[in-house]
Order: structure tokens, then C-alpha cells, then sequence
């Protein structure tokens, strides 16, 4: 069985690799508990979420700036997933990228086989038009 | 845990945009059914896009496709696996017999503790074709792609290929011949069709996908040197109209063909056939390059010619070896000679005699041997092999030179 699809961290981050409990249900990754979005009733995970909503946590300035966010203690007294992915969501729309060595999901591809996958493809192959593609003609 | 509309007996995974008008797609459209029908029932996991539903369930089958647009081609692969494991997560109880196309699906379906069967169907393997589609791949990531296709050959109970050439592959990576079962692709005859309304006088044609291991580029120039039959024309029928096609425009342009060669794209079928059935000939132009002369490919586009009774002219490379013999439903040329090519063509359009009489020979050679009954007829025979092994799958290993962690180094 796969381990959820979700990645912890804020400036560095890591796979959870928790058990699924479900698939998200925007994105279709598998999600464990923990990464479920409580404010979607739990029917997405908390990235999803947070890209629907977190630009309400979350705003960035025409300067590309970050301003600080009023949270009140009381905010604070419980963790609050969907309000902490949707600042993170918000704070990588400033133009920082994370540090991550993972691949999407996989523990065996990691960052240095798909980065020479990220050129456009299809310009020599059978993998045009959003194809697997490996034709047997 | 993902939730399936009904328990799968059978599963058909590919890598594959499902329905197009690919030779794949062709393929995926013949055998799956035959695997359904074989099993009672089951499901059908491909790619697809947001025109096409996510899921379907047509009587006692369940489509599912992986629609998710992710840019990466590899992380799209992983993607596409990781749904695929919840899915057999979810059809675990139910499912007796597993067939899959591609590296990319195989891993959840040769599980040791699984109690279905494995059929891992070998068109072409990634490790070979990818660097064609990105030069810049590393060979490290070559190699563990290559040590996850070992690894499937090794653990699937059964390997099904299209042509001799690509057994012979398979059988130098180490994978144990009695494994292996050679069915080549099928093609359905073709009755007489009306001439398209628009089809030129007289043409030859090219119908199939672009890539730069199919050779089109001597095609165009094999024809730029046939300028002086007047009213002859090149047909193209594109399965896509890829950055491939756009740059052989160009190129046709370049030659000064522009206004001889006539470019068709995504003709559905039945569209397709008229175009082929009242061609002169039908030409194959394949390159001589490791995919096809190593590897090996089973050109649907030659077995469907023949079946319309269209001669054909080819490349001389072993897997087509395998469909045409020369000189008797086609002619077959030195590969990569636009001169050579020019010349065959040129002397099958001036001897209408031996064309009929390759058209009748092409004909009898489907009929014989290579239609899709014939290929479903071997598939399904495989498949009731496999029903009686015993449900606790046992491997039969690679040979013992062959190592898959040598491949992961």
C-alpha cells in the first residue's frame, strides 16, 4: 500500500508516508487522516484546501511581500491545519520555493530523474498530445 | 480507500490515453475486451483527459482514467501508479487476472502476496524509447527504469509481445523464453470502400504517428524524387498533429512538395479506411535505429494495409521481415535510402499486374494468419493457461547472470 501523497514542512519539505484513509477529492492523492482538510468536511486534502481558500488566510501584496497575519491567542490555543496550509500556500505564492528531495509520491524516483523529464514533450516522440504513448505501430 | 462501482474480476492497466486513434489504442481496444470476456468482467485503467469521463461502467466493465494534468512525464507515471495500487487495494478480493502495458502499472500487479495472475504485455519498453523523447535523460534514471521493467518481467507469471524481434529482446535481458508468448497484432479485412471525395486522382500514403523512428522524413524525400509523375499525389494521415507533423510540413515545404502532399490528422477509422483502401500503395518507411532493429515494433500500419489489399513498401528490418515477405504482399527496401524507396515505389505505380496480384497475396496473408480473431483466439488461450496455476504465484526468475540491483547502480 502507498503512504499518503501529502508533504509536511514549511521551508524544507518531507513525504508523510502516513496510510491512506482516503483520496482526496479534488486531486485524487491519497490522503491519511491527518491530511484531510477538516474545513472541507474532510473531502479534500489540506493543499487542495489551501488553494481554494488560502489566499483568505493569506494575502500577498502587489510588491510580492508577505505581510504579517493578527492571530489572536486564542487562534493559536488549538493547531489549525487548513489556517497553517493556507499561510503556507499563501507564503510559497511570494516566490519562495521549498527545499524537497522527494519525487511526487515515489521513494525510488527522486528530484534528479524527473527534472530531465521537465522539458515540453512530444516534440520526438510517441508521448505527444498528453499520451503515455508507447505505440505498437 | 478508493471505491470501485462493482469488484473487478479482471483488471487492464495502461499507460495509454484511451480512446485515440493510436495503434495503442487500437490494441488496448482489442484485448481488453478479450480479457473481460475471458474473466466475466473487469476494469479498465488508462489515461485520459477532461473531455473523457473519469469513470465509466458499461455492463459488467468499469472504466477509470487517470485524468490528472501533470506536466513532468514522470511524475505523472508515479501519479498515475500510486492511483493504480489504491485501486488494486480496493480490488484485492475479487480479482483473478492482471494485464498491464507498461512499467508504470506493472509494480501494484506483481506483488508477491497477490493471488491473481500477471500478464505483462511488452509492446516497447520505456528504458529504450524515452531517451528518443529526452535526450537529456540520465542514465541513472535510465537504469532504474530499466530494473523496474526486470523487475516485472520477473515476477509477472506471463509476457505477451507483437513480434519475434522484441522476444529476442526480451529473451537477452534474461527473461526465461517458455514465459514468453509472441502474438502478433491483428487486422480486420477490409471490403472494397467508395473513393473519398476528395482523394486525388492517384496517391500513395503514409497513415500512422510521426515520430522520427517511423521515417517519414526519407518518405518526403524519397517522393520529392518522384516529382515527374504528374498526377501522383502523397497522402499523410496523421494520428496527431504533433510538433513531428509541424516539422515535416516544414520540411515537404523545404522540398517544394507543398502542393503534393496532402495532410490528414486524427481521421477516425472509418474515416481512414476509404483513404487506405483506394491507395496505389501503402508505404512504411521505418529507420533502422535501436527501437526498431533491438527492441522491435509490430507496425500496425502494415498489418491493416495488407488487410485492405493495399501492397505495401517497408523497410527491411527484422520485425517487418516478420508480416511482409518481399516481393509477395509488398516490396521491402535498404531503410534510411530515400533513392531506394523512390525507385521500389516508382517501379510498383508502372506494373498495375503485380500490384493486384500483391493485393490478392496481402489479403490471403491476413486472412491466413493475422487477423484480430487470430491474435484474441492465442490471448485467450493464455489466459485459461494461466486460470489453471495455482493461485499462490510463483516466479520464474531471470537467469541468474542477470541482475536487477547491477541495474539500480
Amino acid at each position: 500500500m502507498m503512504g499518503c501523497e501529502c508533504r509536511g514542512g514549511f521551508f524544507a519539505l518531507r513525504d508523510c508516508d502516513q496510510p491512506v484513509a482516503t483520496s482526496c477529492g479534488t486531486c485524487g492523492r491519497g490522503v491519511c487522516s491527518r491530511h484531510l482538510s477538516p474545513a472541507s468536511g474532510f473531502t479534500q486534502c489540506l493543499d487542495c484546501w489551501a488553494q481554494g481558500h488560502g489566499d483568505e488566510q493569506q494575502k500577498v501584496a502587489d510588491d510580492g511581500s508577505v505581510p504579517a497575519v493578527d492571530r489572536s491567542v486564542a487562534d493559536d490555543a488549538a493547531y489549525d491545519d487548513d489556517w497553517a496550509y493556507g499561510y503556507r500556500h499563501g507564503f510559497y505564492r511570494s516566490g519562495y520555493a521549498p527545499i524537497y528531495f522527494g519525487s511526487h509520491s515515489s521513494r525510488y524516483y527522486d528530484t534528479y530523474d524527473t527534472r530531465s523529464f521537465d522539458d515540453d514533450y512530444g516534440d520526438e516522440s510517441g508521448f505527444s498530445e498528453g499520451d503515455g504513448g508507447f505505440g505498437d505501430s | 480507500m478508493t471505491t470501485l462501482l462493482r469488484s473487478p474480476e479482471s483488471l487492464y492497466a495502461a499507460y495509454d490515453r484511451f480512446p485515440t486513434q493510436k495503434g495503442a489504442s487500437t490494441h488496448i481496444a482489442r484485448f481488453a475486451p478479450a480479457l473481460f470476456r475471458h474473466a466475466g468482467g473487469g476494469l479498465l485503467y488508462v489515461l485520459g483527459d477532461s473531455s473523457m469521463p473519469q469513470r465509466q461502467l458499461e455492463e459488467n466493465v468499469e472504466i477509470v482514467r487517470f485524468r490528472r494534468e501533470i506536466p513532468n512525464f514522470l511524475e505523472r507515471a508515479i501519479a498515475f501508479q500510486s492511483a493504480l495500487s489504491r485501486i488494486v487495494d480496493a480490488a484485492r478480493g475479487s480479482l483473478r487476472i492482471a494485464h498491464f502495458r507498461d512499467p508504470w502499472s506493472g509494480p501494484p500487479l506483481v506483488t508477491a502476496n497477490r493471488s491473481w495472475a500477471a500478464v505483462y504485455e511488452v509492446n516497447a519498453l520505456p528504458s529504450i524509447e524515452l531517451p528518443n523523447a529526452f535526450p537529456s535523460v540520465a542514465p541513472r534514471t535510465l537504469a532504474k527504469i530499466r530494473a523496474v521493467e526486470l523487475h516485472c518481467l520477473e515476477a509477472c507469471d506471463a509476457v505477451v509481445t507483437p513480434s519475434r524481434t522484441t522476444a529476442s529482446m526480451l529473451e537477452r535481458l534474461g527473461v526465461n523464453r517458455a514465459k514468453i508468448t509472441v502474438i502478433p497484432n491483428g487486422a480486420d479485412p477490409v471490403p472494397s470502400q467508395p473513393r473519398p471525395v476528395d482523394a486525388p486522382e492517384r496517391y500513395i500514403l503514409y497513415f500512422g504517428a510521426m515520430q522520427r523512428w517511423q521515417g517519414v522524413d526519407t518518405l518526403l524525400r524519397a517522393f520529392a524524387r518522384l516529382t515527374d509523375l504528374d498526377e501522383l499525389r502523397l497522402v499523410v494521415c496523421g494520428s496527431a498533429r504533433s510538433r513531428d507533423a509541424r516539422r515535416l510540413e516544414s520540411l515537404a515545404s523545404k522540398l517544394g512538395l507543398s502542393d503534393r502532399v496532402v495532410w490528414q490528422y486524427e481521421l477516425h477509422d472509418r474515416e481512414l479506411r476509404p483513404w487506405l483502401a483506394n491507395a496505389e500503395l501503402s508505404v512504411a518507411p521505418l529507420r533502422e535505429c535501436a527501437r526498431n532493429v533491438e527492441q522491435g515494433c509490430a507496425p500496425l500500419k502494415i498489418v491493416e494495409s495488407l488487410a485492405a489489399g493495399v501492397p505495401v513498401v517497408a523497410s527491411n528490418l527484422p520485425p517487418v521481415r516478420e508480416i511482409v515477405t518481399d516481393g509477395i504482399e509488398g516490396r521491402l527496401v535498404v531503410p534510411d535510402r530515400p533513392a531506394d524507396l523512390a525507385r521500389a515505389i516508382r517501379v510498383l505505380l508502372h506494373s498495375p499486374q503485380r500490384r493486384e496480384e500483391m493485393s490478392i497475396a496481402a489479403r490471403r496473408r491476413v486472412e491466413e494468419s493475422l487477423t484480430w480473431d487470430h491474435a484474441l483466439a492465442a490471448l485467450t488461450a493464455l489466459y485459461e493457461r494461466l486460470d489453471s496455476l495455482p493461485h499462490q504465484r510463483g516466479r520464474i526468475a531471470l537467469r541468474p547472470e542477470i541482475s536487477i540491483e547491477g541495474a539500480r547502480a
